[in-house]
């Protein structure tokens, strides 16, 4: 079928291709849906039509949902020469994010993870425990025998010591940015996080809200270019910028490269982990079972693994993204049955408790829960998430 | 990952977790999927 519409111009083509289902009602209703509640209309939609449908919430988009883990694994791990990283992606992120591990593609993307690789083995995570440990026990220091705690101020303030102390190497250094320099870096996260909650215009337009974000995005430059001069200057320096100072030095990357990667490595690393920490101790505080797990865990620290997993698929940090296929022809998924027909656009989007539970977490689901057979993705995907599993971390 | 681990650890090793107002927090989807109302716990040092 995808050959067969290859070969047509792309409006008859579009017409020869199976209509997907999807939501009745015209785009005006559909945006409104999706402002009112973007999570409910999308699970309403998948419970009705299914792994793969079609929605409109603006006149110039059609989006085709895959919700479902093969689905996503298809387009997302199995098949990158098919699909981009799309231009709405660069559109929301690009101008804060530049060309770093987010956004570059094929070679470039290759040839930074493996500049970046050394930064994330084993060896150099493993001696991040240890500040993790501290900075975390430095946070409830300051705790009282019974302490009211808003969660996600609290934890986003704690991802973002603990990146910047992944970033520099040094808990001094780390103590030395927090305060105007720690503002920079959480004006820049809210800067990229406002943008999502209302409709961007472009870059040229004098806006505000444009306004706001290049400054966010100066603030953090200036800050960037200081730090990557500091340890350039200090040749015993550790931590990830260091490393990126001294591929300066040696030319191996330039000076956009290395700030591409660290505002990417700041917003990356600091603000999922900070909404998944919140969503991990919400469910721990709803399920007192679960928090004596955790308590009496191992060393390996399996049991609080499989409860962080058990959040991440609850309460995804990141719900969607939207690859865009490279060519009409290329766009088949789903064994070939659907093509994106009228639209260039298509969102994964993992609908929270879509996946199946992960396999480590039938361990401890054999403790609080039954240990049963996980039907495959699709099948599941029948089942509204709250019927899905019987997990009491819900 | 890594960190979520430890983070979740250091604090439910040290202090029981309670909801200061048993009430659901739905999820907002944005940037990233936040809370939609503040969550309050309340941390009783074990």
């Amino acid at each position: 079928m995808a050959t067969q519409a290859a070969s047509l111009t792309p409006r008859r083509a579009a017409r020869s291709e199976p209509r997907l289902p999807g939501p009745d009602g015209g785009w005006w209703t559909q945006l409104g849906l999706v402002r009112r509640d973007f999570l409910g209309f999308l699970t309403h939609a998948a419970d009705h039509y299914g792994d793969i449908f079609c929605i409109r919430p603006s006149p110039f988009n059609r989006i085709v949902v895959l919700n479902s883990a093969a689905l996503a694994r298809e387009v997302l791990l199995e098949r990158p020469e098919d699909f981009s990283k799309s231009s709405q992606t660069r559109f929301m992120v690009g101008k804060f994010l530049g060309n770093g591990l987010v956004l570059s593609e094929g070679k470039d993307h290759a040839t930074q993870r493996r500049t970046l690789q050394p930064s994330f083995g084993a060896r150099a995570l493993g001696a991040m425990a240890a500040p993790i440990h501290a900075e975390t026990s430095r946070m409830t220091a300051t705790w009282e025998a019974s302490t009211l705690v808003d969660v996600e101020p609290a934890m986003t303030a704690l991802s973002m010591r603990i990146i910047l102390s992944f970033l520099v190497g040094s808990e001094s250094e780390t103590a030395a940015l927090e305060g105007e320099d720690g503002r920079a870096f959480r004006d820049f996260a809210d800067a990229i996080g406002g943008r999502f909650r209302s409709m961007p215009l472009p870059a040229w337009m004098p806006t505000a809200g444009n306004r706001r974000e290049a400054a966010a995005i100066r603030q953090v430059d200036r800050l960037v270019a200081r730090l990557l001069e500091t340890s350039a200057r200090s040749p015993e320096g550790r931590g990830i910028l260091s490393s990126l100072a001294s591929g300066i030095a040696k030319q191996e990357l330039s000076f956009q490269q290395a700030r591409d990667h660290i505002v990417t490595l700041l917003f990356a690393g600091h603000e999922t982990v900070a909404k998944l920490m919140s969503w991990t101790l919400y469910l721990l505080a709803r399920n007192p079972g679960a928090q004596d797990l955790v308590r009496a865990d191992g060393e390996g620290l399996r049991a609080t693994s499989n409860v962080v997993r058990e959040a991440m698929r609850l309460y995804p940090p990141r719900l969607g993204l939207r690859p865009q296929p490279r060519r009409r022809a290329s766009a088949a998924f789903g064994s070939g049955a659907v093509t994106s027909s009228t639209s260039r656009r298509i969102s994964c989007i993992v609908r929270p408790g879509t996946f199946p539970i992960p396999c480590d977490s039938i361990r401890i689901g054999s403790i609080v829960t039954p240990p049963r057979r996980i039907p495959a993705p699709s099948s599941r995907l029948a089942a509204a998430p709250e019927a899905a599993s019987g997990n009491p971390l819900r | 990952m890594m960190e979520a681990k430890l983070v979740v650890s250091t604090i439910v090793r040290g202090y029981e977790l309670r909801l200061d107002v048993d009430t659901e927090v739905k999820p907002l989807p944005g940037a990233t999927l936040a809370p939609a109302a503040p969550i309050r716990l309340r941390a009783i040092r074990r």
